[in-house]
């Protein structure tokens, strides 16, 4: 059924979820254009536009006409003010605020429970009066090529000519990428250019190559601004002046670069000073781009500084001059302590003090609760503790999913708290604290908790525990499985058993996980442990028949091909000669219990693995590569060897199987006989 | 090549609303059983998961939606009828407007068909069904 019978039907836990997160970035956003007075940014009036648009769209979908109709009308408003139709007057902003208003309170109606409520004066009647049109202004012809001019939306091209008019300069800056690699090169330029000035519009490109992505970005630069270095921070294969802005220089100037795919008056904008960055109080905003680039650098210059100490080693146990060689070890060693605090330094540049996210859980908190008639106290501990600013987006989902589900099923209405002995206010507490390298969010409830015994049962009667399945020994784990909800009567906010499967999942995707711990009666705990950072792991990718694993970078001592000559038997067990070291030797398919594969031929590659304390030799099939890689964590009902910690995908879409090295050779240096290899 | 069985279409969701994709999956696996076809349904919430799964599986129907940000969907469009290799893949433009004017620039910017939400199912089998045809999908 495409349309649900009744309103919301079976999505309205999710359409609010959603609604709330829309009206919360329309709220920052036009609290953002009043910043921005009469001139706003037209990339924030497109997202507030776009934000109302998509919350007209999911009302619609899941029935709620009345939110999708006044949806509409603030919509068609903000369209008007996008396409320039409507000045960004104080009466237009104004407007715009009592219809987020509207729209909020529609919204809040639905969370309370209402099946289809409706403003009683439609939200158009009472927008219309408060907004005068602009005065009508024409549209110039923006010689720009035929093939993307031809494809120009209808807002693209008023922006392209709103910017001609504002004496900006119009400028294509073409892309060529890799496949393997094109969205990071996309979204660095794309957030370059609207770093530089507005960027109108993503168009393809031509790319010589078809395994290739080729784009081609409109951006709108201000007076001043250089194309050219715009083009080398996008790394662009080219940039090509279509129209110059008014305050550039005759077009005498010397032709900026590159061949002008267009009969255009290619005025090269004079070589400024490049946008400088927004500087306020001490704070410089940069582009997480750029911390990333830095990271990567970082870590490159550590495994340089790596390469240098075996080779200065080498070099210098030759050496005969003593003061020289001590100089030498000396200067070395400074550089590995600075190399060493780089990488920690130029990581933490990503991270944001987690207040950013409180702040936006406490405001829905505030709002589901008055929704749901709860009376209840949202407390924040750890604040200032810093998470990197990818998550602290990402993780705002799966948190407020969190706080619905303690306030719709943990925290009682007022009265029953009061007959149960309880403050008619509820609370719920977050403690958020750094563990070495990962945050732990803990939700404490005071509310009525959840009873064991009871997701037990509750787990055999829909079939999610088999009837002669064994009590599990964490029942409260089956809260997180797909189907399951507690709900004694199913609730419109938290939805019907669709959530806490899906807050999992999400943590999951993020290298984090989820417990619950509960006191029927006093209230429920969820702890919430995410990585500080989302970092990219280097990693060495090996093969043994068609598996493919992955071993840490940093785990790494050497690989080596043919592994025959070093392998040598010491008390009775294979040992491979490292140096002047006998190192424990293992099959990586044997200890795994794979398959043997045939080249078993003694000349198979062997990877020297070390965790810093002791050393092991693995003999593989092949050594695949070497890639920074993502590595998740396996779920926990995945069974699985313990050295097994995750998964990773390796560019090309194959699954590696991340190892834990530490747990790896720990298992060869116990030497079970699987393990050995005659 | 001719399949014994039913007809099994891959169908890429391209929407940045989760309730959204859920809502056009859902019309899709009804669309599936009512015309005997059997569905693999890929999602991506943005323009660039989109290019990026488009080459990895055999994709027959994209169906995405044309408002959202960073890439929006006029743009992947755009994108997806540039590359050689896939300007025959059929596309549907999924979005709020249910007037003339946006199916237009759907169209101009390359999509086979459009539907706007919120849809009925004849209206999405009809799209389905013209923009699909009688054709089965290429064997892999």
């Amino acid at each position: 059924m495409t349309r649900p019978k009744k309103p919301g039907g079976a999505f309205s836990g999710e359409f609010l979820a959603e609604a709330e997160m829309l009206l919360e970035e329309a709220g920052c956003g036009i609290d953002a254009l009043d910043a921005d007075g009469d001139d706003p940014n037209p990339e924030r009036v497109n997202a507030l536009f776009r934000s109302v648009h998509s919350l007209k769209g999911v009302a619609g979908m899941v029935g709620y006409a009345g939110v999708a109709d006044a949806a509409h009308a603030l919509e068609a408003l903000l369209d008007d003010l996008r396409m320039g139709r409507v000045p960004a007057s104080p009466a237009v902003r104004g407007a715009v605020r009592e219809g987020l208003g509207a729209l909020s309170t529609l919204v809040a109606r639905v969370a309370a429970g209402e099946d289809a409520p409706r403003l009683e004066t439609p939200l158009k009647d009472r927008l219309e009066g408060l907004v005068r049109p602009a005065e009508p202004r024409g549209t110039e012809s923006l010689r720009l090529p035929p093939e993307l001019d031809a494809s120009l939306s209808d807002y693209e091209r008023h922006r392209a000519s709103e910017a001609g008019k504002r004496g900006k300069a119009l400028v294509l800056v073409d892309l060529d990428l890799d496949f393997d690699s094109f969205d990071a090169g996309l979204r660095n330029a794309m957030s370059e250019a609207s770093a530089a000035g507005e960027l109108i519009g993503t168009f393809p490109g031509t790319a010589a190559d078809p395994a290739r992505m080729a784009f081609r970005l409109l951006v709108a630069l201000p007076p001043g601004c250089d194309a050219a270095a715009l083009g080398t921070r996008c790394s662009a294969r080219d940039v090509v002046t279509v129209s110059a802005g008014r305050a550039a220089p005759p077009p005498s100037a010397a032709p900026a670069r590159l061949p002008a795919a267009v009969p255009a008056e290619s005025a090269p904008p004079e070589p400024g000073p490049e946008a400088a960055p927004q500087v306020a109080r001490g704070v410089v905003r940069v582009p997480l781009e750029k911390v990333a680039a830095l990271v990567d650098l970082a870590g490159e210059l550590a495994l340089a500084r790596s390469a240098l100490g075996r080779s200065l080693g080498q070099a210098l146990a030759g050496a005969s001059d003593r003061g020289a060689r001590f100089e030498a070890q000396r200067a070395f060693a400074r550089l590995d302590r600075l190399v060493a605090t780089l990488g920690p330094a130029a990581l933490a540049l990503r991270l944001v003090p987690v207040e950013t996210l409180t702040t936006r859980l406490a405001r829905a908190f505030a709002r589901t609760a008055s929704a749901l008639g709860r009376e209840a106290d949202f407390v924040v501990q750890g604040v200032e503790t810093e998470i990197d600013k990818v998550l602290a987006d990402e993780l705002g989902d799966p948190l407020l999913h969190i706080l619905r589900n303690a306030l719709d099923h943990g925290i009682e209405s007022p009265e029953e708290r009061s007959s149960a002995g309880k403050p008619r206010r509820g609370r719920v507490a977050l403690t958020v604290a750094p563990s070495g390298r990962e945050v732990v969010l803990t939700f404490s409830d005071d509310g009525r908790g959840v009873d064991a015994a009871g997701v037990v049962a509750k787990a055999r009667q829909t079939g999610l525990l088999g009837a002669t399945d064994p009590d599990p020994s964490d029942p409260f784990a089956l809260l997180f499985r797909p189907g399951f909800s507690t709900a004694r009567e199913v609730s419109e906010i938290s939805g019907r058993g669709v959530g806490l499967d899906v807050v999992r999942e999400k943590l999951a995707a993020l290298g984090g996980r989820v417990s619950v711990r509960s006191i029927p009666g006093s209230g429920t705990t969820f702890e919430v442990v995410v990585p500080m950072t989302l970092v990219l792991l280097e990693s060495l990718v090996v093969r043994v028949g068609e598996v493919w694993f992955a071993l840490p970078g940093e785990n790494v001592r050497r690989t080596l091909q043919g592994a025959a000559d070093g392998v040598e038997i010491v008390d009775g067990r294979a040992c491979f000669r490292d140096g002047d070291e006998a190192l424990p030797l293992a099959r990586l398919d044997a200890l795994f219990g794979l398959p043997k594969s045939a080249g078993s031929d003694g000349a198979e590659p062997v990877v020297v693995a070390e965790d810093g304390r002791r050393a092991a030799a693995l003999v593989v099939d092949a050594v695949e590569g070497v890639w920074d890689l993502l590595v998740k964590p396996l779920a926990d009902s995945v069974p699985r060897p313990k050295e097994i910690v995750g998964a990773a995908e390796v560019p090309g879409g194959e699954i590696a199987l991340a190892l834990d090295a530490g747990a790896l050779i720990a298992r060869i240096h116990s030497g079970p006989a699987e393990g050995r290899t005659a | 090549m001719t399949a014994s069985g039913p007809i099994r279409r891959h169908v890429l969701i391209v929407d940045d609303s989760g309730p959204a994709r859920l809502l056009v999956r859902q019309a899709l696996e009804g669309w599936a059983r009512r015309t005997g076809q059997r569905v693999d349904v890929v999602e991506a919430e943005n323009g660039f998961e989109a290019l990026r799964e488009l080459p990895r599986a055999p994709i027959d129907l994209v169906l995405t939606d044309v408002n959202m940000p960073t890439l929006s969907g006029l743009e992947l469009i755009r994108m997806i009828r540039s590359r050689p290799e896939q300007s025959a893949l059929p596309v549907i433009a999924v979005s709020t407007e249910r007037d003339a004017e946006d199916a237009a620039r759907a169209r101009k910017a390359g999509a086979d068909g459009y539907l706007g939400k919120p849809f009925d199912v004849e209206t999405f089998d009809r799209v389905l069904g013209e923009v699909l045809g009688s054709k089965a999908p290429e064997e892999p």
